[in-house]
């Protein structure tokens, strides 16, 4: 079976205005979890990293999906929902310079794609990782081309489409002590450590918004009967 | 001529993901054929059908062959077949078409490869958490109003059908029209359909939205065709969603203007 074409966009995004410095470590986390095998394996050169660009290095990234079967965006800063034209509310998100991004211009276009925004409204305290978050380092893991397949079949055995995950501050509701990636990996780093399987995004949401009462989360994946992986273990 | 709404919703099956954009898309669909603007259609012309057995959907399409009727679907479904309850996971799509010679076949579901096609790439679930499959809706708003009316777009009609100006103007368009069935569905083979909890399907909410658009533009035209409604979703989709609709030579009325 022939490997799967994927992209994965890591956006950090510290506004100078009101640094929020939890968005780098979350930048880094995503990127760990996703090169370790319960993570899917990813390769190096299959990830971008976007700490603080602007608009133009964000395009560039986001163009640089052409060809790609599969893309994971992450957002991790400032946003939230906003009405626009469309029936439904869209994210826009802030960057470092205070541009507004809107949740389309991170959509690479690519046939399968989850969008993760992980926003809050005000400075969550940076915390040290727990060794669970960091996953198993590939190179320990002479299973991970297994990993990897494993993970490609179950993007493959989804429906295409566009799958969505917001986790929002909600008015009025003091911050967590963790930001929702940071929350959501450690979900699926435990989940990996003692399951066997794929562990959907849309269950991984569903685990981690469980504990989160002090924010809005909301797994968007649509009217679809399968649903993208988060984690995976053989 | 007589012409009947069969709306259907399969939010809620056991087994399936909850999907409160389709109870969403029921009550939109509901006030927007009401209103004016949709062509005012009185309750006596909607069925609403939730989960419903086979025999239900197949009685509603016993229709007149002068019948005009409009079908939408809106739930879970794999290609060439829509999931209608617990039971029938597998209801063919050609089912759904009323034997008569208008009408207008909307589906808003998820065209996915067969079950026994995608098993063959299946990985196994923990069963410790299969049971969250059926609770993916988080903080969902379950509100069964629609966003129609509360956008002020358009109002309920009082009159009569036979002097209500959107009737008869809609009525004469549909006469006008060749014979023959409009499929419209909302995604291409492969690809899910997307929805909001509150603002229902994104195909569906955005047929309606093209028609709230156009009553609000200066325009010579008095009718609102099923292929404009559809292409102006098409516009506004994700780029990972793109509808079909066919054929392309075949359109009805979708909204009118006095």
């Amino acid at each position: 079976m022939s490997s799967l074409n994927r992209r994965a966009i890591l956006i950090g995004a510290s506004p100078n205005a009101n640094p929020i410095p939890s968005v780098y470590s979350d930048v880094a986390r995503w990127s760990a979890f996703l090169l370790s095998s319960p993570g899917g394996a990813w390769r190096e050169e299959e990830i971008v990293q976007l700490t603080d660009c602007d608009r133009n290095a964000l395009r560039n990234a986001v163009s640089t999906s052409a060809g790609v079967h599969y893309s994971l965006v992450v957002f991790a800063g400032y946003g939230k929902l906003v009405k626009g034209k469309l029936p439904w509310d869209e994210a826009q998100v802030t960057l470092r310079n205070g541009d507004s991004v809107a949740e389309r211009e991170l959509n690479p276009g690519t046939p399968s794609c989850t969008l993760i925004f992980d926003c809050w409204a005000s400075v969550i305290e940076e915390r040290g990782a727990d060794s669970s978050e960091r996953g198993n380092p590939r190179d320990l893991d002479r299973d991970s081309a297994k990993y990897r397949a494993l993970y490609d079949q179950s993007v493959m055995a989804a429906e295409s489409g566009l799958a969505k995950v917001y986790a929002l501050a909600q008015d009025g509701v003091a911050a967590p002590n963790e930001t929702f990636s940071q929350h959501l990996l450690a979900i699926a780093s435990r989940w990996a450590a003692d399951n066997h399987g794929v562990l959907s995004l849309q269950e991984g949401v569903s685990l981690a918004a469980e504990a989160r009462s002090n924010q809005r989360v909301e797994y968007h994946g649509g009217r679809r009967l399968r649903h993208f992986p988060l984690a995976v273990r053989i | 001529m007589n012409r009947k709404a069969i709306l259907i919703e399969s939010s809620n099956v056991e087994g399936q993901t909850d999907l409160p954009g389709a109870r969403a898309d029921i009550a939109n669909w509901s006030e927007f054929l009401r209103s004016d603007l949709g062509g005012a259609w009185r309750n006596t012309e909607i069925s609403i059908l939730s989960k419903p057995y086979s025999g239900e959907v197949e009685k509603e399409l016993k229709v007149s062959s002068d019948c005009y009727c409009f079908v939408a679907f809106s739930g879970h479904g794999c290609e060439g077949s829509i999931v209608l309850n617990s039971s029938w996971t597998t209801f063919p799509i050609s089912k759904l078409v009323p034997d008569c010679e208008r009408s207008t076949l909307i589906v808003d579901s998820c065209r996915g490869i067969e079950e026994a096609e995608r098993l063959r790439f299946a990985a196994p679930i923990v069963a410790k958490y299969a049971e969250l499959a059926e609770s993916v809706a988080l903080h969902a708003s379950r509100s069964a109003r629609g966003w129609i009316l509360a956008n002020g777009a358009t109002e309920f009609s009082n009159t009569s059908l036979e002097v209500n100006t959107h009737y008869l103007r809609w009525r004469r368009a549909l006469l006008e029209s060749s014979k023959g069935t409009v499929r419209m569905l909302a995604c291409s083979k492969g690809q899910g359909a997307g929805e909001n909890p509150s603002a229902g399907g994104y195909y569906t909410s955005l047929l309606m939205q093209s028609a709230i658009d156009w009553n609000g533009q200066r325009s010579a035209y008095q009718i609102h065709s099923t292929k404009e409604a559809h292409d102006y979703a098409a516009r506004f989709l994700p780029p990972q969603q793109t509808p079909e609709y066919s054929p392309l030579s075949l359109a009805f009325p979708f909204a009118v203007k006095a």
